[in-house]
């Protein structure tokens, strides 16, 4: 049987832009699991799109939270937050994940105008998702790369070594410089490949680091949901099938602790 | 079905394919042909890598032409020039077209480290892609974008007005996160009729929509940039994903528009 297809890294929610690729607007799970199975995705990690920032993203969290309910194991949720509103950040991360099962916390620095070095606001939020068990995801690379540098993750990865983290992005554009030495720095690190189309880049840093830190991930449905795991494992062939199959789902499952494995990145191979 | 093609693509030696499993980096023509096949692709226009600037492409060029020869209709040549080597850039290209069967000319300003402002380096090839009545590709790579921008892509279009010129990666800078502005594009190809752009690097769906109700369906061509990215992925993309275009829209961005630019059979 072949192995599971997961996706770490989409989006859904209210975002008219989606309706250029004629999709629902608003897309919610009933749109992503027809989407999933006709491009061979099993599951996928969502979070809620960027568009929602000033109503602090509820609405589409809401939407993830029934989705997580009406497909269990197939849509699974990352929690979105500003760190600038403190404690209620802390709350409603609490809230998503203990009352609504969402599996992951997002950060993306565009969404308060912060950095990830900027401890005093993001140490509440990261040590409460170390407390919950979650994985933590985070994005880099891009115009504002400067403020959400692999390295930053690093930083803050170090010091929760029984917690998962996740680099979104490969770093890219502009920072993929800085992965294999984060990755070897911080063994509880993990890259996710969402709109990093170069296999050469990921073979190298597999050729480094191995093929248990890399997560297949698709920026869906902003790119098409289908093109990461077609990409490794149809043109990725120094790779050998269980290296593959690890990318494109194995690294998925051990990382959201889907089959009852507690351990980080590092320490669980 | 019509054909589906890409329209950027690469064939030849670069040691970083080995990273993907290619022996020695090498991609020859029945690998290339294989590669299609796998994708579900009729053909390609393919142009020499950037690493074969060390012997002005020869080698590359060479084996392209062998696998026109080899495999007609399905490895289609684009000749790569350096416009500084002068008369034999000339030669090369006029070669490559009027001996051997090139269907376009590329140009790619890391190649000499110019820019699309130097026209009395580029004209020259232009007059002679005007004779021999093939289009040029203007590669607007991501680290060089601020040398070859579509608005400077526009200028010279504008000049050659049978000549069609190939905005690659449409445009790129801005695009994907890159330094740049996304925003270039539109407005050059709205200036010069005579431009077309080609999806290379770029997977980012709604970009392409927008792009494609802002300048029409016939101007954008389907690209890869294989074997950097996988040859498969835009295809995926446009035939499955693009959902706001119907079936022969679909398959005119995924090859009927090559085909009519390169006169290849429908």
């Amino acid at each position: 049987m072949a192995s599971l297809v997961y996706d770490a890294h989409a989006y859904l929610g209210n975002n008219p832009g989606w309706a250029q690729m004629g999709l629902p607007v608003p897309l919610d799970g009933d749109g992503w699991v027809e989407m999933m199975d006709r491009s061979g995705v099993h599951g996928a990690l969502i979070a809620p799109q960027g568009g929602g920032r000033e109503q602090f993203f509820r609405p589409d969290m809401d939407r993830i939270a029934a989705a997580i309910k009406k497909y269990p194991g197939r849509i699974f949720g990352m929690c979105r937050v500003r760190p600038r509103s403190g404690q209620e950040a802390v709350d409603e991360l609490r809230r998503r994940v203990e009352e609504q099962g969402f599996s992951a916390l997002k950060m993306n620095t565009l969404d308060d105008n912060y950095r990830f070095d900027d401890r005093k606001l993001m140490d509440p939020i990261v040590e409460a998702g170390a407390r919950l068990g979650i994985l933590l995801y985070f994005h880099t690379g891009d115009r504002h790369g400067e403020t959400c540098q692999p390295k930053m993750i690093g930083d803050l990865a170090v010091e929760y070594p029984d917690t998962n983290f996740n680099i979104g992005h490969v770093g890219y554009p502009g920072f993929t410089d800085q992965i294999i030495p984060t990755l070897k720095r911080a063994p509880n690190t993990n890259v996710e490949t969402a709109g990093m189309f170069l296999p050469i880049l990921l073979q190298n840093v597999i050729d480094e680091v191995g093929a248990t830190r890399i997560l297949i991930g698709s920026n869906g449905p902003n790119s098409a949901i289908e093109l990461p795991h077609v990409m490794v494992s149809k043109y990725m062939n120094k790779l050998t099938p269980e290296q593959k199959a690890l990318i494109t789902g194995g690294n998925f499952r051990r990382v959201l602790k889907l089959d009852g494995r507690g351990a980080a990145a590092g320490r669980s191979r | 079905m019509p054909r589906i093609l890409d329209a950027h693509a690469y064939m030849g030696a670069d040691p970083q394919w080995a990273q993907l499993g290619m022996r020695g980096g090498r991609l020859d023509a029945d690998s290339f042909v294989r590669v299609l096949d796998g994708a579900g692709i009729d053909g390609a226009l393919v142009a020499p890598p950037g690493i074969g600037i060390a012997d002005d492409f020869k080698n590359d060029l060479d084996r392209i032409a062998d696998g026109m020869k080899r495999h007609p209709g399905r490895i289609i040549g684009l000749c790569r020039v350096r416009p500084r080597k002068g008369t034999a850039a000339l030669s090369s290209l006029r070669r490559s077209v009027g001996d051997r069967g090139f269907s376009g000319l590329l140009l790619h300003t890391s190649d000499d480290e110019y820019t699309l402002k130097d026209r009395s380096l580029i004209d020259p090839l232009i007059v002679a892609a005007a004779d021999l009545k093939i289009p040029v590709i203007f590669d607007t790579e991501d680290r060089l974008w601020a040398s070859c921008l579509p608005s400077m892509v526009a200028d010279i279009a504008l000049g050659f007005p049978s000549v069609t010129f190939v905005i690659a990666r449409m445009g790129f800078g801005g695009i994907n996160g890159w330094p740049g502005s996304p925003q270039e594009l539109v407005p050059a190809m709205k200036k010069a009729p005579n431009t077309v752009t080609e999806t290379g690097s770029v997977l980012l769906s709604k970009f392409i929509q927008d792009t494609i109700e802002a300048v029409g369906v016939d101007r954008v061509l389907m690209g890869s940039n294989a074997p950097y990215m996988p040859i498969e992925l835009p295809k995926i993309m446009i035939l499955k994903n693009l959902n706001k275009l119907n079936q022969r829209e679909k398959e005119l961005v995924a090859g009927g528009n090559l085909a009519r630019l390169l006169k290849l059979p429908a």
